[in-house]
């Protein structure tokens, strides 16, 4: 197991008393365990609200965890200094990428923060970094501004594939991108994955993309998993209403779908979640039950939260 | 049918620190009674300023129409004084929070629309303010109309945009990617809204988007623009069964099909070009795969085949 967490939380504070103490606290991710195997792509999906990015900053390092474990390669990941082995991409490289840098300095900065002291062996990898992702050696020279948004985000790959990670985390790796451009990206990730023996967590709303790239599928609402296990299984059989209603709202070309389209309604505030399970305010199957908490349970080989199969 | 609105050979000029570029560059498309035209092409294409050069809101500053036509019931609309902004033409745009005052009421807002183009009273517009958006969806105008933007939610805020296009009945609604900003299941709900404005109203809609999947579920027809041209012209339906336009054949087998897994996902190699510098002949031979030695040199004019227009020397010829 490359990466396992174990009820993970984070919490942030939103109100504080006079002595600046936080009295109220905002519940970004409650109770989320996981664990993503070696080589395979373990996406996280759901609306924006329901702590996808959250989980991605506490991975990388950006955040600290409120409480809870994350075990990388059965060491906590805590005690690891300045891991080259976790790597981030974001979304969207126009606000990623330093815009006045060279795209020489953006790639090779990694390397020198990382202690590689000898400067030709630096070049040399970044030359060889750039090649991998479909760019040519002329962009080196250049600043952000002068690359579309394609190559752009093949920069933003570039960067973190230079230190050689073992796990990407891509966050939304292709929406800020042109249809006929994100195609070309998420060729390349699947290359390179297979190329350097990736592991990736791929934290988006769009499905198509999961259906396409991902081995394992967490989908979350309002901070809690709803439903979690192999992503052909779930694409294909969807137990919990809200992956349901999340695969009904995919526009499709050749059909007329969202006519069917049967979810209500807007995730609630994480402010103020509703009480018992969170998603019952826009579900169409609720009953009394639902003003309980569900129990995450273990459903035709995966785990799903809902009262239903119960 | 006659058409409502008719571009024609439409030219936007631009100039940015010294380059001059066009975009769009030569559009012609009609928008017909109740018909809702979905506008498609990846950033850059010009699909935005058509819009804009119909709503007369080109920036001044930088850009100017340098020719071609706009007709709107007969109307000029690049040489019109009084414009019809807002009571026959309305537009709603892609981020709502940028296009909502942040510092007046919902209500005020939308008010306003009517107090200006109808000089009605502030207590007989919020009547009608309130008996359109509870058309549109949002659950108890009455208070909402009290709230501030920042008090809605994204879906709702978008709902509030609609309605404020909607206050006058207008004869054409222009939407710039509406739901491009907003999370699917918030984008179905408001796909599902247009479709119950096209079906109640007798509003005719030009939807732009980037993503032909959206566009599916909701145009009856499609113009598909690349590098501030027109490529293809045709009735949804049959575009995504067989596309002409190589461009628009790219477009199509690029969007991730749900029914297939792991597979190489085919892609239109290279950039969208810059238009400072097109390339020469029809814009988009650097990335055709289906390029002939014709291609680069000559600018193909529209072919047409059954109900259909294309621009691609492939078709020339064909339906004479």
């Amino acid at each position: 197991m490359l990466l396992k967490v174990e009820n993970l939380c984070k919490d942030f504070p939103v109100e504080f008393n006079v002595f600046g103490k936080p009295i109220r606290f905002l519940r970004a991710v409650q109770e989320v365990s996981f664990e993503v195997e070696q080589g395979s792509v373990f996406s996280i999906v759901g609306e924006s609200g329901s702590g996808k990015s959250t989980i991605a900053r506490v991975l990388s390092g950006i955040y600290k965890p409120s409480s809870g474990r994350i075990l990388y390669r059965d060491e906590p990941l805590e005690n690891r200094k300045r891991s080259f082995d976790i790597q981030m991409i974001f979304q969207d490289p126009d606000s990623s990428l330093d815009p006045r840098k060279t795209v020489a300095f953006i790639v090779e900065e990694g390397l020198h923060i990382h202690g590689i002291k000898d400067r030709r062996e630096r070049k040399e990898l970044v030359l060889e970094t750039i090649k991998s992702v479909g760019l040519t050696e002329d962009v080196l020279k250049k600043f952000p501004h002068q690359l579309s948004g394609g190559q752009k985000q093949r920069v933003a790959i570039a960067r973190s594939l230079v230190l050689k990670p073992r796990l990407l985390i891509l966050d939304e790796p292709t929406s800020a991108l042109d249809v006929s451009v994100q195609a070309q990206i998420l060729n390349l990730l699947m290359e390179i994955r297979e190329i350097h023996q990736l592991t990736y967590i791929l934290i988006t709303h769009d499905l198509k993309i999961v259906n396409h790239l991902s081995d394992q599928i967490m989908v979350m609402y309002l901070g809690q998993v709803m439903e979690m296990g192999e992503t052909e299984q779930v694409m294909q059989d969807p137990l919990h209403p809200y992956t349901k209603g999340l695969l009904a709202s995919v526009p499709k070309v050749d059909s007329d779908n969202l006519s069917k389209f049967s979810m209500t309604g807007e995730i609630s505030s994480p402010l103020n979640p509703p009480k018992g399970c969170v998603f019952r305010t826009r579900c169409p199957l609720a009953f009394d039950k639902c003003q309980e908490r569900p129990p995450l349970i273990v459903h035709r080989n995966r785990k799903v939260r809902c009262h239903l199969y119960g | 049918m006659n058409p409502l609105l008719s571009v024609e050979d439409l030219m936007v000029e631009f100039r940015v620190s010294g380059a001059i570029f066009r975009a769009p560059d030569g559009v012609s498309f009609q928008i017909m009674e109740d018909e809702c035209v979905g506008l498609v092409g990846e950033s850059g294409s010009g699909k935005s300023v058509t819009a804009l050069a119909i709503m007369g809101l080109v920036p001044k500053t930088q850009g100017r129409i340098v020719g071609g036509r706009i007709l709107f019931e007969g109307q000029d609309l690049t040489k019109i004084i009084k414009y019809l902004r807002g009571t026959k033409i309305s537009m709603v745009f892609q981020n709502p929070l940028n296009s909502l005052n942040p510092n007046m009421k919902i209500g005020r807002q939308l008010s306003e629309v009517l107090e200006q183009h109808y000089g009605m009273s502030y207590a007989d517009a919020i009547v009608r303010v309130v008996e359109v958006m509870k058309q549109l969806g949002i659950p108890e105008p009455e208070k909402m109309v009290e709230r501030y933007p920042f008090e809605y939610s994204g879906g709702m805020r978008q709902r509030a945009m609609i309605a404020m296009a909607m206050l006058c009945n207008p004869k054409l609604l222009i939407a710039d990617e509406p739901t491009t900003a907003l999370d699917v299941t918030i984008q179905a709900q408001i796909i599902q809204l247009f479709k119950q404005l096209k079906n109640q109203s007798r509003t005719s809609i030009l939807f732009i988007s980037h993503d032909l999947s959206v566009v599916s579920q909701i145009a009856d027809r499609v113009v598909v623009m690349y590098a501030g041209k027109v490529c293809e012209i045709s009735p949804v339906r049959k575009i995504f069964d067989k596309p002409l336009h190589p461009y628009t054949e790219g477009l199509i087998s690029s969007i991730v099909d749900m029914k297939q897994r792991k597979t190489k996902l085919k892609s239109i190699e290279g950039n969208v070009p810059s238009l400072i510098d097109p390339p020469t002949g029809c814009r988009f031979h650097p990335r055709c795969s289906r390029k002939m030695q014709i291609c680069s040199q000559k600018e193909p004019g529209f072919f047409s085949k059954d109900d259909r227009l294309v621009k691609c020397w492939l078709y020339e010829g064909v339906g004479k």
